[in-house]
């Protein structure tokens, strides 16, 4: 069978390993994005560092994660801070007491200007921060 | 045909393109904070006259010592306060007190009505967002101004913690006095801060085991009257007490069930004991578990639908738990020593619990299926825990070595294993249990 025939033959089921192959490879690009994006957060680890000494989560207690969707001036000010489930904010005692304890942490004079590379504005305008106490003891 | 393969193309490749497309965002986790307790500043709460001063001073260091001993909070030194109670009602000055580090303020104002009550009310501000938390005003006559000192300092746990207070409680104990040999063991009681201490017996009797009700009229224990050891029934409010049952053997190990309608106690037969609930309104009895083994210490779970008990049914000294009715027992503890006197939590995720292990004494806790076990306190001797209405803190008793300065006390723990305190009481003090927030 000459490769014309035999493409012929099988062209269906190759384009079927074709688009599976980019399904698989799509997830997988997915996978590591997520990774790389871990990785590229090493730029902010200062910023990280400082959230985290203006933030006092509650030792030994099982307080929810809370998702903050910051809004940040060019002079690293920050512009909002605001709670992302609003819903639960009204409604869940224990997810409310989180939130403003994260919020209390941004109100914290020692991170009123925050530790951002100044060239990066586009990067930083908007940032989403998860306090998440999964390593408080 | 065609037109569908063109399509899945077009899905795949977009699969491909959409997670780099939407890299836009920043998202950036943080899961360290500083674990410190949080500086609060509590000037004394303005009153205009002095009566009404002295009572400010009063609840705002009695709010203040309530926190403080928490563990949670830090009191900000009243000598650096830059404003004075006052002042404070009109505007608090946010960044004057930003600067001592203030993260939160209390401010309060006490008022005597024409009628002789105290109104006390107060605010709590968020220093750092400039922005009130809470505000309340209490009514009371005046010689109850201890009580909403503890009531202030219970609203303003609550809302910087999200966790009930536990300050409006109080702690029943056994009041140790008189030399080894002849030691005279009272039922005794006071606020949870050491205050308020009042002996509830005479000391004619031993009196072990003391447990609140949960509906605060009532202290079940065990006593030795005409030595007959018995579990009794005391009303807190009326000074009556009656013995539990009519039983010829030895009854020890009493404790209320969560709604308050039965005791659980052990019945000691022939050399074994075994687990019986009464109910208080029939006055029937149950027995929960058989068998020719000691089982006994048993405790509710919060929800009552199990029970946790000790026992020597396996050849030695563990802890289990059961149903409520006494079916499908699991021992939970599986470390080295001997395990006794467990005591859910009323949040219901852990039990407390004794351990003797190497000649010492430990205060644990672990997860009622035995897994998270965790030391957080060792001595001589300790004994006796019980937990705090919100589940955060534990109180037990330490027994020092013999010698010369022997002595009985007790202490609070966090349920981190920090913040060891030693509660005051004006005797040596044993055996605390501790009451449900005050109704």
């Amino acid at each position: 069978m000459n490769f014309g025939v035999w493409f012929k033959t099988y062209r269906r089921s190759l384009f079927k390993l074709f688009i599976m192959v980019i399904f698989v490879g799509g997830g997988f690009a997915q996978f590591f994005h997520k990774h790389i994006q871990t990785v590229s957060k090493n730029p902010w680890s200062s910023f990280q560092t400082q959230i985290a000494k203006c933030w006092t989560p509650l030792s030994g207690s099982n307080q929810p994660k809370v998702d903050i969707k910051l809004e940040v001036n060019p002079d690293r000010t920050i512009q909002v801070a605001e709670v992302v489930d609003k819903a639960r904010y009204d409604k869940d005692q224990s997810f409310k007491t989180s939130a403003d304890m994260a919020i209390h942490a941004l109100n914290d004079p020692a991170c009123h200007q925050l530790d951002l590379p100044l060239d990066k504005y586009e990067e930083w305008k908007e940032i989403f921060l998860t306090f998440d106490p999964k390593d408080v003891p | 045909m065609k037109h569908n393969y063109f399509t899945a193309f077009c899905l795949a490749i977009l699969c491909l393109i959409l997670p780099f497309s939407a890299h836009a965002d920043i998202h950036v986790d943080i899961t360290r904070g500083v674990v410190e307790p949080i500086p609060i500043a509590i000037p004394s709460f303005f009153g205009a006259s002095g009566t009404e001063s002295q009572y400010g001073r009063n609840i705002a260091e009695v709010v203040s010592n309530d926190l403080v001993r928490s563990g949670l909070f830090s009191a900000v030194d009243s000598k650096a306060f830059v404003q004075d109670g006052d002042s404070l009602l009109v505007a608090p000055k946010f960044a004057d007190w930003r600067v001592l580090n203030t993260q939160a303020l209390v401010v309060g104002k006490i008022e005597q009505q024409s009628d002789g009550r105290l109104k006390v009310e107060f605010r709590l501000w968020d220093v750092f967002a400039e922005q009130q938390m809470t505000g309340l005003a209490y009514f009371t006559v005046p010689n109850n101004w201890r009580r909403v000192a503890h009531i202030v300092a219970d609203a303003i746990y609550k809302r910087i913690t999200g966790e009930s207070g536990y300050f409006d409680t109080r702690i029943v104990y056994i009041s140790e006095s008189g030399i080894a040999t002849n030691r005279m063991k009272r039922l005794a009681i006071m606020d949870q801060d050491g205050e308020n201490n009042h002996v509830l017996s005479d000391g004619s009797a031993l009196v072990l085991t003391p447990r609140f009700s949960p509906t605060m009229q009532e202290i079940t224990y065990m006593a030795y009257y005409n030595n007959r050891p018995r579990v009794y029934l005391f009303n807190i409010d009326t000074g009556h007490y009656e013995v539990l049952g009519d039983f010829a053997n030895m009854t020890f190990a009493p404790r209320f069930s969560p709604d308050g309608n039965k005791v659980i106690f052990s019945l000691s037969e022939n050399g074994n004991s075994n687990i019986y609930t009464m109910d208080l309104h029939s006055r029937r009895t149950t027995q929960i578990t058989s068998g020719a083994s000691i089982s006994t210490a048993p405790c509710y779970s919060p929800d009552g639908q199990h029970i946790t008990f000790e026992s020597d049914r396996g050849g030695s000294q563990q802890i289990y738990t059961m149903s409520a009715t006494g079916g499908n027992v699991q021992r939970i503890s599986f470390g080295e020593g001997n395990y006794g006197t467990p005591v859910w939590s009323p949040r219901g995720d852990l039990i407390a619990f004794t351990k003797l292990h190497g000649g010492h004494f430990y205060i644990g806790v672990m997860r009622p299926d035995g897994s998270g076990e965790r030391m957080l306190a060792e001595a001589y001797h300790a004994e006796g825990p019980t937990w705090a209405p919100n589940g955060r803190v534990l109180m037990y008793f330490k027994e020092s070595p013999p010698g010369a300065a022997k002595s009985t006390r007790m202490y609070s723990i966090d349920l981190t294993g920090y913040n060891e305190r030693e509660v005051p009481t004006p005797t040596d003090a044993s055996d605390p249990a501790w009451s449900p927030l005050l109704p």
